[in-house]
């Protein structure tokens, strides 16, 4: 990934270089990066802060670019379910794109987190208007939940696998 | 053997009914154990055979798919049987062998006292060609494997094969098929035919040096064109009687083009997982151990004895079977046999000698199983080598 | 099949060894060290030894000591069944039996100017401790060595003090991520095949060691070729009813091969295709 340290966070150019060599955006149409730069701002946050959290509406999709963070649920007085943990170039969150729109757990971060937020009534948005963009990108999306799925459903075999000596 | 003075140069001779009478006698003078047909628990049995009287002579045999009964022939043939329940197997990779004992010395230390092995000679006598063949298939497991096996090879290092040429086939017979009968030209240190026509008397071929000498020392005499004649008359005969066949055109492919055919599924409906075929076939080497101690545990033991991958407990990995399904041990059972022992030994499992077929309770019969997947296959490719992963192409 | 000279005893009969020290690994695994000074036990990364308790029985157990010292020879087992959890009760001290080793070994020497790439889940990374003991003790013979290590849980991570070790060691890149985590892991959750898009090495020119349940090595495949990396590059050690070692008690047959005899250790197209056939 680049990092040209002299543009600032807010500036364009940047946006889109740091867009593109996100593994998300990898073979994206350079004019449909360029206009998810438009609706995206990088953020930071702190070690214990949160990405997002169950209930709230789901406005963004994150993409990680340096950091660890926990997809979690908590119980009441106990510690958090940890599903999975997420790093620097995953991709975080889906809800936005279906109604609801609310994120069903919590993301949280587990050191400092670099990433980028796109805002989700600007992609819900373009991909309505844009129907070229809106499959590149729901193929996207696709893609991301059937690996997660796959992930998740490895995890669960290896959870009930009596594994042999 | 491969020295050249071990090859035998004499000719074909003929043993008169006395002169093979001298034969065994010759046998036991020798020191030889011999062991031949007999008649025991209404079959034909290997089993001791001290002089021609202890031989089934006058006694057939009447086999189908789950059906056999001995029958009494209208002549005094010494062979007129095809084969039995039992074989070399018996006594060259005995159903329980014993591997060693423990004895402890306190409660935590033992010491292994090895088991001895005296050296025995066995004589077996009257082998059909389908059971020499057996034997030879038994000597690639388990004498020429990656490690020679310590039983085996003990029971086998002074082992004379006395052959008798197949006259009488059973109806369950598919000898020829497999290439293994119901004449043999080579094997044996001794190839007989049993010749009926006009006066009792039997061929002789030495097939080694070891039956040569046998030969030399009873009184014979030179074989004529007539008695090769008719030792042609027996085996053309014995072929006209062959009811099955099996075609092993590819049969490797086959079956492992086929490890999802329905037939499988059907066979599983009929098949009881006995393991009969297993005990009955004179290749089928799987076995485990057994380990038990007394009850102050002062003394263990570890003895291996014959195991069927018709068991469930034969692929018990873990908390569970591989295995769990009669479909998947049949199944493994003939691909096996049939299919990847040629893999790791270069060599069908299978002789044709049909014990299977006889010896199976609902009488499942192989030839015809192998037939409805030939009839039926639809031209897979055996899963290895890999084929390309899906992934792979994008 | 390649028959490869290995070292192969081909005895049925066990020799005692005195228990040295047992270490608990886990709940249910330890791991047990023999002393063989009489009858030292020359093997290679991936082989196994059938280990045998008084009176119980035998099990395959793969060799997860150091294959330069045989003179300390260790088995790494999770108590399963009857003769693996008399193996976990053992004392220093008792006796147990061992024959050995079998088996086809890790291809170290194929691996040698590549990337070495280990994927281990849970107990798994018994059988491929030697393979990564013996990569480090002659670290300019590889190119980068990583280690992809997943375990149920954290209180199911086997060998530790290693897994720290190697965590400090700058020739060892550790990937350690957990299925479940508990109170206090602050590492990776989530599957050891997540972590094999993104870890560092060349596809081009590695060697891929992997060692867990069937299926995980199955989707750790999946993941590699996908990545790139050639299907005959990546091994996988299979596991069955291995009763004799040497190939002729049928057990452990799986199509074509006996594990104990053919493996237990396999190149990915040498078995791929078996293992997608159900109760083969």
């Amino acid at each position: 990934m680049t990092h040209r340290a002299s543009l600032t966070a807010g500036d364009p150019d940047t946006l889109r270089v740091r867009l593109a060599g996100h593994p998300f955006c990898a073979d994206l149409d350079v004019s449909h990066v360029h206009a998810m730069a438009e609706v995206t701002s990088e953020r930071e946050l702190p070690t214990g802060g949160f990405l997002l959290q169950r209930g709230q509406p789901a406005d963004a999709l994150a993409l990680l670019l340096e950091g660890d963070v926990s997809l979690e649920v908590t119980e009441p007085g106990d510690d958090p379910i940890v599903l999975e943990t997420l790093h620097g170039g995953d991709p975080v969150g889906w809800s936005w794109l279906f109604p609801p729109y609310r994120w069903l757990f919590d993301a949280r971060c587990l050191t400092p987190v670099r990433l980028l937020q796109l805002d989700a009534a600007h992609l819900r948005g373009m991909i309505a208007a844009d129907p070229v963009f809106g499959l590149a990108l729901t193929q996207r999306i696709g893609q991301l939940v059937v690996q997660r799925l796959q992930f998740t459903r490895a995890q669960l075999v290896e959870m009930t696998h009596h594994d042999r000596p | 053997m491969g020295a050249p003075a071990a090859q035998p140069t004499t000719g074909p001779a003929v043993l008169s009914e006395d002169g093979f009478a001298r034969l065994l006698e010759r046998l036991h003078n020798e020191g030889y154990e011999v062991l031949g047909p007999t008649v025991g628990d209404q079959a034909i049995v290997h089993g001791a055979v001290t002089e021609v009287d202890d031989l089934p002579r006058g006694w057939g045999d009447e086999q189908a798919p789950g059906h056999y009964r001995l029958v009494r022939r209208d002549d005094e043939a010494y062979f007129g049987f095809a084969v039995g329940p039992s074989s070399a197997k018996r006594t060259l990779f005995p159903a329980r062998q014993p591997l060693w004992t423990a004895e402890s010395r306190d409660d935590a230390n033992f010491e292994i006292i090895e088991t001895e092995r005296p050296q025995r000679r066995f004589a077996f006598f009257g082998l059909r060609p389908c059971e020499v063949a057996a034997i030879a298939v038994q000597d690639r497991v388990l004498l020429h494997g990656v490690v020679p096996d310590e039983v085996y090879t003990a029971n086998r290092s002074d082992v004379l094969l006395i052959a008798v040429e197949c006259g009488a086939p059973a109806a369950t017979c598919f000898c020829r098929s497999m290439g293994t009968g119901p004449g043999m030209e080579s094997g044996a240190d001794l190839i007989l035919t049993e010749l009926l026509d006009g006066d009792h008397r039997f061929l002789v071929r030495a097939g080694t040096r070891a039956g040569e000498e046998l030969l030399e020392h009873l009184e014979h005499t030179e074989a004529t064109e007539e008695d090769l004649a008719a030792r042609r008359e027996v085996l053309a005969s014995a072929v006209a009687r062959l009811e099955r066949q099996l075609d092993t055109t590819d049969i490797h492919g086959l079956l492992m083009g086929n490890l999802d055919h329905p037939r499988w599924d059907a066979i599983a409906e009929r098949c009881l997982a006995c393991a009969n075929c297993t005990l009955v076939c004179p290749t089928c080497f799987c076995t485990t151990v057994e380990d038990r101690t007394d009850l102050a545990g002062t003394w263990a033991s570890r003895e291996r004895r014959w195991d069927s991958c018709f068991s469930l407990e034969f692929t018990h990995t873990g908390p569970a079977s591989v295995r769990n399904s009669t479909r998947s041990r049949y199944r493994q059972w003939l691909t096996h046999k049939l299919a990847t022992w040629i893999d790791q030994f270069d060599t069908s499992g299978c002789v044709g000698c049909g014990r299977c077929i006889t010896w199976c309770p609902v009488g499942i019969d192989l030839t015809e199983e192998v037939d409805v997947i030939r009839r039926t296959s639809e031209d897979k490719v055996a899963p290895w080598p890999m084929v390309p992963s899906p992934l792979q192409e994008g | 099949m390649t028959v490869l000279d290995i070292p192969t005893q081909g005895t049925l009969t066990s020799r005692p060894y005195q228990i040295t020290t047992v270490r608990h690994q886990t709940h249910d695994i330890v791991t047990i060290d023999v002393a063989p000074q009489q009858h030292p036990i020359a093997f290679r990364p991936g082989q196994f030894d059938m280990v045998y308790v008084y009176g119980i029985g035998e099990a395959a157990i793969s060799i997860s000591s150091d294959p330069a010292t045989p003179g300390l020879l260790s088995h790494t087992i999770r108590a399963v069944g009857w003769v693996t959890r008399a193996l976990n009760d053992l004392q220093p001290g008792t006796t147990i039996g061992i024959r050995g080793p079998y088996g086809r070994p890790w291809p170290m020497e194929e691996a040698e100017g590549k990337d070495l790439v280990i994927i281990a889940g849970g107990i798994g990374l018994a059988p491929v401790r030697p393979a990564i003991v013996e990569a480090l003790r002659y670290r300019e013979r590889y190119g980068r060595i990583v280690l992809l290590k997943g375990a149920r849980s954290p209180r199911d991570l086997v060998f530790r003090d290693d897994l720290d070790r190697w965590h400090a060691d700058r020739g060892i890149d550790v990937h350690v991520t957990v299925d479940s985590a508990v109170r206090g892991w602050s590492g990776r959750v989530g599957v050891v095949t997540k972590l094999i898009p993104r870890v560092p090495f060349d596809p081009e020119n590695c060697v891929v060691l992997t060692c867990g349940p069937e299926v995980m090595m199955w989707f750790s495949a999946e993941a590699l070729l996908k990545r790139g990396v050639p299907p005959e590059r990546i091994y996988v050690t299979l596991e069955r009813n291995m009763k004799c070692g040497v190939g002729s008690c049928g057990h452990c047959q799986l199509g074509p091969v006996f594990l104990c005899r053919d493996g237990p250790v396999f190149s990915w197209p040498e078995v791929a295709g078996l293992l997608d056939v159900r109760e083969l």
